[in-house]
């Protein structure tokens, strides 16, 4: 391990750059932490639905459309799908383990999918946003990557609104904490989670266009973001709404100055690391 | 006593399969027949300690790219010989597997899923510390150069017989503990730890011997793969798919039987081969999705307790 220690100015640069990546984790982990908390599913396909929503805005904007306009098309699109996901793991009452495994199979076909459509090839979104940046205070700011982290926050802070202060919101928490006293008190627990369940997709779909805006796309990368999402996830607490963006952006800034200090190869050690140690001093709490 | 037959079984069948490189099929049936070897004993490996007391490790992956690296290292930069390696692999994953049991196993939250993402980020920090270090250095580990021993006619079939011995051996354990006390115990866990604390299980102590023994054989297997591999990296090692694999092949086939994993590792591997020889690798991984999700659906409890079921009722 060789400490270098960066100047000043390429160090904020970093954590600036881990700040707009941990936005990205943060956006990419709501819908898996709403799921996994509040259905108690746990959802592999989330990272599925997020590609595919990336490819499709790829391929929506090649033909012409703005690649932010292409959530008008995808979200509702990817809303139905996550609720007919829930659907079949309802009518078919899959446990909390097995869900994983199916969810699993399912990322595994949409990786196929993908991969026949798309090719393995990396693509690269090129947008009128790809090139545009501005500076700040002597930092360089990427507008796609700006985007994510508006989008992340605003996302973030309203779903984090609906559950705290709606009756529909309320009626979620109930439901997740006590399902037949919640049903006793009239709710509707079967279109609640319907509705949640495509919330979650419609989520990981706005990520997808997000990643889509600031990332080279090849099928298999999908699997590279599970594990420091669900870090971020089981960091946060399962069913926050806030905690999946605070820890995202801890786990963004922790790795951006390991990349920083030391080699770029040593940046996974830091969100794993913090997992695996708050996992064993605070098991409760995480879940 | 009709169980008891189990072992001859296992170790009759085991011999005659060792007569398969003495038909003279070609070398790439001896690989195919290896690979298939190879993930039933990781998969049965996997089962001691997952599927018998129902702690899912995503870990797998460690331990037998422990067993890798050690088997690796030994070779190219120690000059030892191959055979004496694997006691060592799997000497050093099993003390990895310990060492972390001893940590996990005392906290009592970690359960069901957190265990399975704590187990993979495990995987993951050990992947980058061997990347990081002289065990790998970036750029994986040649061993091109060393000799494989002459035990079959041919590398191909020496790699196959190697496989054959592990499997035998991992499936005569993986029974031995069913049919045990131990097994008993690992059951009970699975089913209700706390009642099974409160009436005389040794929890702790049984699920750390169930992961060294998962470990130990998932080191020794990890040590001749990497032979077979002659080349090694971190980045197809300490993956997710590993972990993923195992449980897939363990679920399919069933968990709570010592022959589930390895009715889904050759099942598995078949599938994914006939896809491949036809060249449809792409149509293999969904074909491969579209099975698990239809075995989770419609045989949540594995094909083994499915085909069970089906013939008691038919009796």
């Amino acid at each position: 391990m060789n400490f270098t220690l960066p100047s000043l100015s390429l160090l904020s640069q970093s954590i600036l750059s881990g700040i707009f990546v941990g936005a990205l984790y943060g956006l990419m982990g709501l819908g898996l932490s709403l799921s996994w908390g509040l259905l108690r599913l746990i959802n592999l396909a989330h990272f599925a639905f997020a590609f595919l929503a990336a490819y499709l805005c790829y391929q929506l904007s090649t033909m012409g459309m703005d690649p932010l306009l292409t959530m008008v098309v995808i979200v509702p699109a990817f809303f139905a799908l996550g609720a007919g996901l829930h659907w079949v793991m309802v009518r078919f009452r899959v446990m909390p383990f097995n869900s994983l495994l199916l969810t699993f199979g399912l990322t595994g076909i949409a990786e196929s999918v993908i991969q026949s459509i798309w090719t393995a090839d990396f693509r690269k979104l090129e947008s009128s946003y790809a090139q545009q940046k501005f500076k700040l205070a002597g930092l360089f700011v990427p507008v796609p990557e700006l985007i994510t982290l508006v989008l992340a926050v605003g996302l973030t802070f309203a779903v984090w609104a609906v559950l705290r202060y709606t009756d529909l919101g309320r009626a979620m928490r109930a439901a997740a904490q006590d399902a037949p006293v919640a049903a006793a008190f009239g709710v509707n627990q079967k279109a609640l989670g319907l509705a949640l369940a495509g919330t979650c997709a419609a989520l990981a779909s706005v990520a997808g266009v997000c990643l889509a805006l600031s990332f080279t796309l090849a099928p298999s990368q999908m699997y590279a973001w599970v594990g420091v999402v669900f870090a971020a996830v089981m960091l946060g607490g399962l069913g926050s709404a806030l905690g999946p963006l605070v820890a995202g952006t801890v786990i963004g800034i922790s790795e951006a100055i390991t990349m920083a200090v030391t080699a770029p190869s040593w940046a996974p050690i830091v969100s794993f690391t913090l997992l695996i140690v708050i996992l064993v001093l605070r098991p409760g709490k995480t879940a | 006593m009709s169980f008891r037959r189990t072992p001859w079984v296992i170790v009759l069948a085991g011999a005659a399969l060792a007569f398969v490189p003495q038909l003279g099929l070609p070398a790439f049936y001896d690989s195919l027949l290896y690979l298939m070897l190879h993930w039933v004993v990781l998969a049965t490996s996997w089962n001691i300690l997952s599927g018998y007391s129902g702690y899912f490790s995503f870990g797998h992956g460690a331990f037998f790219g422990a067993g890798i690296y050690t088997s690796a290292n030994l070779m190219a930069r120690h000059d030892w010989p191959f055979l004496w390696t694997l006691p060592a692999a799997a000497g050093v994953a099993a003390v990895l597997g310990v060492a972390l049991g001893a940590v996990v196993f005392r906290v009592k939250g970690v359960r069901g899923e957190l265990f399975a993402l704590l187990t993979l980020a495990i995987t993951f920090v050990i992947g980058t510390i061997v990347v990081n270090t002289p065990l790998d250095g970036g750029n994986g580990v040649s061993l091109a150069a060393v000799p494989v021993p002459k035990i079959g006619p041919t590398p191909s079939a020496t790699f196959y017989l190697l496989a054959l011995a592990a499997a035998v051996a991992t499936l005569l354990i993986a029974w031995a503990i069913q049919v045990s006390k131990f097994g008993a115990g690992l059951f009970a866990i699975h089913d209700d730890e706390d009642a099974a604390e409160v009436l005389g299980v040794p929890t702790y102590r049984y699920k750390l011997v169930a992961l060294a023994i998962s470990c130990a054989l998932a080191g020794m297997a990890g040590g001749i793969h990497a032979l077979f591999l002659s080349y090694v990296t971190a980045g197809d090692v300490f993956t997710i798919t590993v972990p993923l694999t195992v449980v897939l092949m363990s679920v399919l086939g069933g968990t709570r039987h010592w022959a589930g994993p390895a009715v889904g590792a050759v099942a598995i591997t078949g599938l994914l081969y006939s896809f491949t020889a036809a060249d449809h690798a792409v149509a293999g991984k969904a074909m491969i999705g579209v099975i698990l999700i239809v075995a989770i659906l419609f045989m949540p409890d594995g094909i083994l307790e499915r085909v069970r079921r089906l013939w008691q009722r038919r009796r």
